[in-house]
């Protein structure tokens, strides 16, 4: 058994190793064919620029995200949701759901939740990118209701929708660990401290650090036992 | 219609859409095919697996909407072929968004503005594609070597508990960043963020009553329409 489990795990990331390099090189694709088709003219000065802001701005919260996902996700799961992104408002819920579904616990990874979640990560990826072509089709219909003039407030608020209605289950499901990065976050971003950007990861550094204190004074208690994160 | 659209909604960019949609139907369908195999080898009866991806495919559907909603916002400023390409590849909407007027700000102009031009798309795209490489590279170079060293400490440790407790703490600091935005701000975003949040606690508590479980997969995005239209309404009204 063990050997048929190195065998699969080493197939998985040599596999998900070669996907995720195509994958880069085919998002490269986009500026590189806007440089040489369409001979759009390249400041590189603005292009580091821009380049310097996001990898700051990325590179602590990418870690972050690495560090904590990697844990509690299968090997061929990952790469399947690095490759396909949107991590926490599709891929995690589906494959928390349909590891509930067949009567497995999502906090506990076993190779049998290995197989089943790569199966519902796989399975999300496909109907996802369905649902997303009829609706990218369905878009020149779609498109000159949407642009009216009284709509725009609906979009141009997705994302305090979004976190509104993400934020509430996950905040009433852990108060304690919420209190630090909010009231800290609420400070800076009224003071303007420091730049917007850094905002995220400097919440995250804080919070983190308050969870340790309140872990390591045993005031998480309740954690060990039902906590499903995202 | 600003000059820059017309490359940005190309044909050709949509041959770029078309590979990269390829790749990842390519990878998923390797990783179903490897799951089989090894389902087989761990006695995994079938109608679980089918279960499992049943259960997997109904929990995306809204999601996906969500995520079409997504484009459509991002399509307006970086072009449909792009919008859609990023967001089904490694990319979601506020990190392109974040990362495209990253690269607008960095060109001196402002994200979809007038004085958004060519050359600030570009820059936009090119900070887009490099900062996802971040994730990209940690995964390739260091996820096996991470996985292998994690499962060691966790057999000899067997517990979970402080793992548990960072995830979410990292989950609801991030979440926290968009919160406080609407907090500070007031307005419309204010409005939407709390009606979204408080149809959300009404559906979990008629999920509860009713265990309407269905209701569970549509909650999210049924909250996030429901602020939405409270936020054309607020923006009428007031």
């Amino acid at each position: 058994m063990n050997n048929t489990k190195k065998s699969y795990d080493d197939k998985a990331h040599s596999f998900g190793r070669l996907s995720l390099t195509l994958g880069f090189l085919g998002t490269l694709l986009f500026p590189a064919v806007l440089i040489v088709y369409f001979k759009i003219p390249v400041s590189i000065p603005h292009i580091l620029k821009g380049a310097a802001s996001i990898v700051m701005l990325m590179l602590p919260i990418s870690l972050s995200e690495f560090l904590s996902i990697a844990p509690i996700i299968g090997t061929s799961a990952m790469y399947i949701m690095v490759l396909t992104g949107n991590f926490t408002n599709l891929k995690i819920p589906s494959s928390i759901s349909a590891m509930e579904s067949v009567g497995l616990d999502p906090t506990n990874y076993t190779d049998e939740s290995d197989v089943i979640s790569t199966i519902a990560m796989a399975t999300s990826t496909i109907v996802s990118e369905i649902i997303i072509l009829i609706g990218v089709l369905m878009m020149i219909p779609l498109a000159k209701p949407l642009a009216n003039p009284i709509l725009a407030p609906a979009f141009t608020n997705i994302v305090p929708a979004l976190f509104g209605a993400l934020g509430v289950g996950m905040i009433s499901k852990n108060p304690k660990l919420a209190v630090v990065p909010f009231i800290s976050g609420y400070i800076l971003m009224k003071t303007q401290i420091i730049p917007s950007v850094l905002l995220m990861p400097v919440l995250i550094l804080f919070g983190v650090i308050a969870s340790r204190i309140m872990y390591k004074r045993n005031l998480l208690k309740s954690f060990s036992a039902t906590d499903k994160a995202a | 219609m600003n000059n820059y659209l017309e490359i940005a909604n190309n044909p050709v960019l949509y041959l770029v859409v078309g590979l990269l949609l390829v790749l990842i139907s390519w990878q998923a369908v390797v990783y179903i095919k490897m799951a089989l195999k090894r389902a087989e080898e761990l006695n995994i009866p079938k109608e679980k697996l089918r279960k499992a991806a049943k259960t997997a495919a109904i929990t995306s559907i809204v999601p996906s909407i969500a995520i079409i909603i997504a484009l459509i916002t991002l399509a307006s400023v970086l072009g449909t072929p792009v919008a859609w390409g990023r967001l089904a590849v490694i990319g979601s909407l506020t990190y392109e968004l974040f990362a495209a007027n990253l690269g607008a700000t960095a060109s001196g102009v402002e994200l979809g503005s007038a004085s958004y031009g060519a050359q600030a798309y570009l820059t936009s795209v090119c900070t887009m594609t490099i900062g996802s490489f971040i994730t990209i590279g940690l995964t390739i170079f260091i996820f096996k070597w991470y996985k292998k060293s994690l499962n060691k400490k966790l057999a000899k440790s067997g517990d979970n508990t402080w793992s548990k407790i960072l995830v979410a703490t990292i989950i609801i600091s991030m979440y926290s960043r968009f919160m406080v935005d609407p907090l500070v701000k007031g307005g419309t975003s204010l409005v939407t963020m709390i009606s979204s949040a408080g149809a959300m606690v009404i559906m979990g508590l008629v999920i509860n009553k009713t265990g309407a479980k269905w209701l569970k997969d549509f909650a999210i995005s049924l909250s996030m329409i429901f602020g939405m239209i409270t936020a054309v309404i607020f923006s009428i009204a007031f």
